[in-house]
């Protein structure tokens, strides 16, 4: 049986006193694919935003598990040490931090002890995954984030990911505002990075992607609850559906 | 304090004294200059431009006069292209030198600096003659007195790079700046401010700006119990253009107050300021920018930015733009900020794997190194970087 790498078990996380997410069981096998999908509001962000440990939202119940360690109360840095990463959906300009510099400094906190990269191989890695992604190199000298489009944060985060080489990825609506070109290129990035050392759970509001990159487990997400959970059918069904008839279901029920 | 026993050790017969060996349309300008600051009263807590300043425990008593000297470290290449550096009191001595019109123009109405202009000695002198190129930057410094007074001189389509460091550790400075840049000139200047903590420095810059030139200015604050740095530029010139670009790192109970004035007096003039002050401990910042645009500057554009961070919860800053813009054809465009590192900034740098004090020490470097790109020439602002290292050290810890 495979690993599981995250587990969360009857999560609830409130922001101020308001519970967006109302008790959430989801596991992820080291090596697959996850979907989360959910219509606007379902609480996708929060729960990712929650996982890499936000200060804003609070966990009032439930458990979340990493490689078997409970991580709730764990700084956000050590979560990333310890192999999780989250592809922001509005990631933070840093203005007067360029690419390069706040990659080195996130390799460099990756290394703790060990000997960090060499400048050459450094760069070389830049340079493969720059080439990869179809990115402009000058992007590594401009601030992050900072003046970037739409288009060009999520290659950035699909960028990170690929030089950090975490275990578990959780990308946020990667998919969200990009144009069918840049759309395939970073779902693309995303499907290199898939392989039996890693988790990918991909939050999206769309299907579309997954025409580039098939999930092998699909949840989907309502109103702070996973409500349904399949195969790569499911993505399609809601495609072709959109989500009223679950919504529809859940307040019959 | 009385006011005289506040202006005990400086006296209109001392200012004529000391004007007496120079010409007489200097000695003039001396004594009227004196005449203005006596005519402004002492500054109170309840002055206008004072009212954010915390005057206790700070003593505002000037020092008395004696000669500063100015270092001007002249690179071979200045030297070739032609560049004069000496003495402001040889400069007036010899006529031949635009300098004397310069020495009796902008008589200050700010109290302090009209104090400068009226008791200097010694002081400095630079003359880039016209088409001279000197990419060497040109080092100036000063020892001695408390009223450093400079005058640099930036001919008709000439280039050059002046960094004047202020490290002095007297308890009382009150300095004045004049740049005057003719048609075409371009001059990158840095003022380092890193005088001992405890020190009152008051400095007064003004620059006037012809036809196409541009100026780029960098006004580096570090030292003084009190700083209090009036920068002023006057684009004269249709199409003359400024950066003005200030930093500070504050901490203790120090106290640094600002007032930046971009003036329009022609058309197509440009001026863009990004002034930044990072602030520990319980030390505070003000900050006035004045943007004028007069009547006939027609298709101008102002830009104006004051960003503040806050590094502990007792440190303070407080903004304000005024804008006066007479003409209607024109942009202008102003922002401030005053508050802690982002939540959201240091949140994506720890989610990275970065401790939330790496994260934070990264952030502030990023918040400097904007200001450091933006004036250019690595080569001249990494002296400045490395003021900065250690304090940018202790963010976090």
């Amino acid at each position: 049986m495979a690993e599981k790498l995250l587990e969360i078990r009857d999560l609830h996380v409130s922001v101020g006193d308001r519970e967006i997410i109302r008790g959430v069981n989801l596991s992820v096998d080291r090596g697959s694919v996850h979907a989360l999908m959910g219509p606007n509001g379902s609480g996708k962000s929060t729960l990712s935003l929650a996982l890499m440990g936000h200060p804003k939202y609070t966990i009032t119940k439930g458990d979340i598990t990493f490689k078997g360690q409970g991580i709730i109360g764990m700084p956000p840095n050590e979560r990333a040490l310890l192999g999780m990463f989250l592809g922001f959906q509005y990631p933070a300009a840093v203005p007067g931090v360029s690419v390069a510099n706040f990659l080195r400094n996130a390799l460099m906190a990756r290394h703790k002890g060990a000997a960090p990269l060499t400048p050459a191989k450094f760069k070389k890695l830049l340079d493969e995954g720059i080439a990869k992604l179809k990115m402009d190199p000058a992007v590594l000298g401009r601030y992050v984030n900072d003046g970037f489009s739409g288009g060009e944060k999520k290659r950035l985060e699909i960028l990170q990911a690929f030089v950090l080489q975490p275990e578990l990825e959780i990308l946020d609506e990667t998919d969200s505002g990009l144009d069918i070109d840049a759309l395939r290129i970073i779902a693309e990035g995303i499907e290199a990075q898939r392989g039996p050392e890693r988790a990918i759970l991909l939050i999206t509001h769309y299907q579309r992607i997954l025409n580039y990159l098939k999930p092998d487990v699909v949840h989907v997400m309502v109103r702070g609850k996973i409500v349904k959970e399949g195969g790569p059918e499911l993505a399609h069904q809601l495609e072709a559906q959109g989500y009223d008839p679950l919504i529809r279901e859940l307040v019959e029920a | 304090m009385t006011e005289s026993t506040a202006t005990a050790p400086i006296s209109r017969d001392l200012v004529a004294r000391i004007g007496a060996s120079g010409p007489e349309e200097v000695l003039e300008a001396r004594l009227a200059a004196f005449d203005a600051f006596e005519s402004m009263p002492f500054p109170t807590e309840s002055s206008v431009g004072w009212r954010r300043t915390d005057l206790a425990g700070i003593d505002l008593k000037p020092a008395p006069p004696a000669e500063s000297v100015c270092d001007i470290g002249l690179p071979e290449s200045a030297k070739a292209a032609g560049a004069i550096a000496s003495s402001l009191e040889d400069a007036i001595r010899k006529t031949s030198l635009p300098v004397v019109s310069t020495v009796r123009t902008g008589l200050s109405f700010r109290k302090f600096s009209a104090l400068a202009q009226s008791a200097w000695q010694g002081g400095g002198y630079l003359h880039v003659p016209a088409g001279a190129d000197i990419a060497d930057p040109i080092q100036i410094s000063w020892k001695g007195g408390p009223y450093p007074r400079l005058v640099v001189v930036i001919g008709k389509n000439a280039r050059a790079t002046v960094v004047e460091q202020h490290d002095q550790s007297a308890k009382y400075l009150s300095g004045r700046v004049d740049l005057i840049l003719e048609d075409g000139a371009r001059l990158n200047y840095i003022h380092v401010q890193d005088c001992a903590r405890e020190s009152v420095i008051f400095s007064h810059q003004r620059a006037e700006i012809g036809r196409d030139a541009k100026l780029v200015t960098l006004n580096f604050g570090l030292g003084g119990r009190l700083a209090r740095t009036d920068v002023e530029v006057e684009l004269q010139g249709s199409g003359a253009e400024s950066d003005m670009l200030g930093l500070v790192f504050a901490e203790g109970e120090q106290q640094f107050d600002y007032h930046t004035l971009q003036g329009h007096r022609a058309p197509n003039t440009r001026s863009d300021l990004l002034f930044k002050s990072a602030l520990d401990d319980r030390s505070h910042s003000a900050y006035t920018g004045v943007i004028i645009i007069d009547r006939g500057a027609q298709r101008s554009d102002a830009y104006q930015a004051n960003r503040n961070l806050l590094l502990s919860e007792g440190a303070r800053a407080d903004t304000e733009p005024m804008l006066e813009i007479e003409a209607d054809d024109v942009r202008c465009t102003h922002g401030a900020t005053v508050g802690p590192v982002d939540e959201e900034q240091l949140f994506y740098a720890e989610s990275r794997g970065l401790e939330p004090d790496v994260a934070a020490r990264m952030i502030v470097e990023g918040f400097f190194g904007e200001v450091f790109e933006k004036f250019g020439q690595p080569s001249v602002t990494k002296l400045l970087q490395g003021k900065v290292a250690p304090h940018v050290a202790r963010v976090g810890a």
